[in-house]
């Protein structure tokens, strides 16, 4: 079970790490005097998202849902959150690299094309996504219902097993095969005897192997 | 048959004070120096004891009236009905406080602390009062009681005893004071030291009581009731600002954007900083609204959006502006880079001012009114918290009665 003060530390410095976020990304732009001031805000901010990142997933590693092995559950929940900081860290590390770039010779000039424009604004507004999703998810996981068994949790599992639909698993499976048949393909003709049986055949023994095994699981399965 | 019942029950641990035939001098000694320093203790532990007292009397009465020896109100005619009293208000502490004692007599003892009377009907009337000072009393209070160490439990006069002791009675032992408690440990008892192991006792009290009034999920409300009180500001000083930045920027500007030099000239030093104070208050405001419609539950967004909800349309009124207001920032690095055309390397050539300016200023116009236009939406129904109420109060309340199940079957 969480404690409370454990909570509110991690709480604490989860809101810290996001208010400097938030503030490197609105005053960086006019502490720029020297081009190291800015490089070291925005080393500092990176890091500072990593460490949200590093703390979110250790919150997940916390949670009872996660050591009974529903990561599923916990992914279907929190995937928004996940996929929004990984897509800002990246936009973040990007946009840092090409200002910093451009404005390494001389931080006081005019440095904008269409190109940075653009990136800077989905940076941003990124920024305010992720400060929202995180916000929320850190919020969330200090429900208790997280840290110990219920029949909440387990309606939730049910739910989400059913949401992800059996045609997509099976479509998934599909494509295996036929990636696997494509690809032997390129390097023979179709199955034949001598290919299959004889090892030095164009086609080699273990792509053969694991196309028969794919088709024969497919057979059984879709009874063909 | 039940006066006698309530006495044994007193006196059957302690053989040497409760027996009849005890000479009075022993009875009489031990008594006296007893209420010096049990009456405070009796204060604090038990509050109703004189009002116990009062209802016990009648009861015992006859009971100690017989039993006692007769000489001891010849004795001391006036201190009877004192130590009387004090035996009665005694009684209750001694079979809680009495390390030993309750080994002695457990089985009666414990089911009295757990409410469980198991005694014979003829002393249901004996045991009644004692039972009411047990639910007074709270738990916590009769454990720390029980780590301490009544005088009357060390028998110190060891002196005077052997004598008149006969020869068949087993001898009773010397017992010293001592200021451990023997704690069973991994199958060995160890020795604590007493006042440690209450102060640990109630330090774990303190910590379940806090624990219990204070969990993870009030920490999450009060945080994020923070947030929404920070956010409820800065729409406000947000539309503030966003009025007074454009009516400055008109006032700059002159009649029919006549005087752009000017503006240029006056402006460049306030554009950028008055830039990163509309992202900072249009993240925070954008933040706000989300969480008031509960942003990542999408349907439940888009179906307040198209209901027209004020706070989702604000919310959406919100992301637009931040959009437009982004979008704006090489023309405000421009304005803050702003040198004459006539100096060497200006970034503004004759001319350009009309053609770069004008855009700028309409966006940040219709910045103003979508700032302005939330702030009106959002004040319409300024309580509303959907994440709040869908994050911390609908999904707790969905499935109580089967938690419930689930636990009692558990």
């Amino acid at each position: 079970m969480l404690q409370t003060s454990n909570y509110s530390l991690v709480l604490s410095l989860q809101f810290l790490l996001l208010s400097y976020d938030l503030f490197v990304n609105s005053f960086s732009e006019l502490l720029r005097k020297a081009p190291v001031i800015q490089l070291v805000l925005f080393i500092i901010q990176d890091i500072a998202i990593l460490f949200n990142i590093i703390i979110i997933f250790l919150m997940f590693f916390n949670t009872f849902v996660f050591q009974a092995g529903l990561v599923n559950l916990l992914f279907h929940k929190f995937k928004g959150t996940i996929v929004l900081t990984a897509v800002y860290f990246a936009l973040s590390i990007s946009f840092h690299v090409w200002v910093m770039n451009l404005r390494w010779q001389n931080s006081n000039r005019f440095v904008w094309t269409d190109g940075l424009h653009t990136l800077f604004v989905f940076q941003r507004l990124a920024a305010v996504l992720y400060c929202y999703f995180y916000k929320r998810t850190a919020v969330r996981l200090g429900d208790p219902r997280f840290y110990q068994d219920s029949l909440w949790l387990r309606n939730e599992f049910t739910q989400v097993q059913r949401s992800s639909p059996q045609f997509l698993k099976d479509a998934m499976f599909c494509a295996q095969i036929v990636l696997c048949t494509c690809r032997c393909q390129c390097t023979a003709t179709w199955l034949s005897p001598q290919n299959i049986c004889g090892p030095s055949g164009p086609m080699s023994s273990g792509c053969v192997c694991v196309c028969v095994y794919l088709i024969c699981c497919c057979g059984t399965k879709y009874k063909f | 048959m039940r006066t006698d019942s309530g006495l044994r029950l007193e006196a059957d641990p302690r053989p040497p004070r409760a027996l009849p035939p005890v000479p009075s001098a022993i009875q009489g000694d031990t008594p006296l120096s007893r209420p010096k320093k049990k009456k405070p203790r009796t204060k604090n532990t038990l509050g109703s004891a004189s009002s116990e007292g009062l209802a016990q009397a009648p009861v015992h009465r006859p009971s100690e009236g017989s039993e006692l020896p007769a000489k001891e109100p010849a004795e001391h005619p006036e201190e009877a009905p004192i130590q009387r009293r004090q035996r009665k208000t005694r009684l209750p502490l001694e079979l809680e406080t009495s390390f030993t004692q309750k080994k002695a007599s457990n089985s009666s003892l414990l089911r009295n602390e757990n409410g469980i009377h198991v005694e014979p009907p003829e002393e249901a009337v004996t045991q009644k009062p004692r039972r009411k000072t047990k639910k007074t009393q709270p738990a916590e209070i009769q454990y720390a009681n029980e780590l301490g160490v009544e005088d009357e439990d060390i028998i110190t006069d060891e002196q005077s005893s052997p004598e008149q002791q006969s020869i068949f009675t087993a001898p009773t032992g010397i017992s010293q004071p001592v200021g451990k408690v023997f704690v069973e440990k991994s199958r060995r008892f160890q020795a604590a030291d007493r006042s440690e192991l209450i102060k640990t006792t109630e330090n774990a009290e303190v910590f379940v009581d806090v624990k219990l009034s204070w969990t993870t999920r009030d920490v999450a409300l009060t945080v994020h009731r923070a947030f929404r009180m920070i956010g409820l500001f800065s729409h406000g000083f947000l539309a503030g600002c966003a009025v007074w930045n454009i009516v400055f920027i008109y006032v700059l500007a002159g009649d029919q954007l006549s005087n752009l030099s000017n503006l240029l000239q006056q402006y460049k030093t306030l554009a950028y900083p008055f830039q990163s104070l509309l992202y900072l208050l249009l993240a925070l405001s954008t933040v706000s609204t989300f969480d008031r419609i509960d942003f990542a539950k999408t349907s439940v967004a888009i179906r307040n959006f198209l209901a027209l909800d004020p706070t989702a349309l604000a919310s959406f009124l919100y992301f637009t502006a931040l959009t437009l207001s982004l979008s704006q920032q090489m023309t405000s690095d421009r304005i803050h880079l702003y040198t004459p055309s006539s100096v060497n390397g200006s970034l503004w050539a004759a001319g350009v001012e009309e053609q770069v300016l004008q855009p700028w200023i309409v966006v940040n116009l219709v910045v103003a009114l979508l700032v302005g236009l939330s702030w009106l939406f959002l004040s319409y129904w300024p309580g509303m918290d959907l994440s709040e109420e869908l994050m911390f109060s609908s999904d707790v309340e969905e499935y109580p009665e089967k938690d419930k199940g689930l636990k009692a079957s558990s």
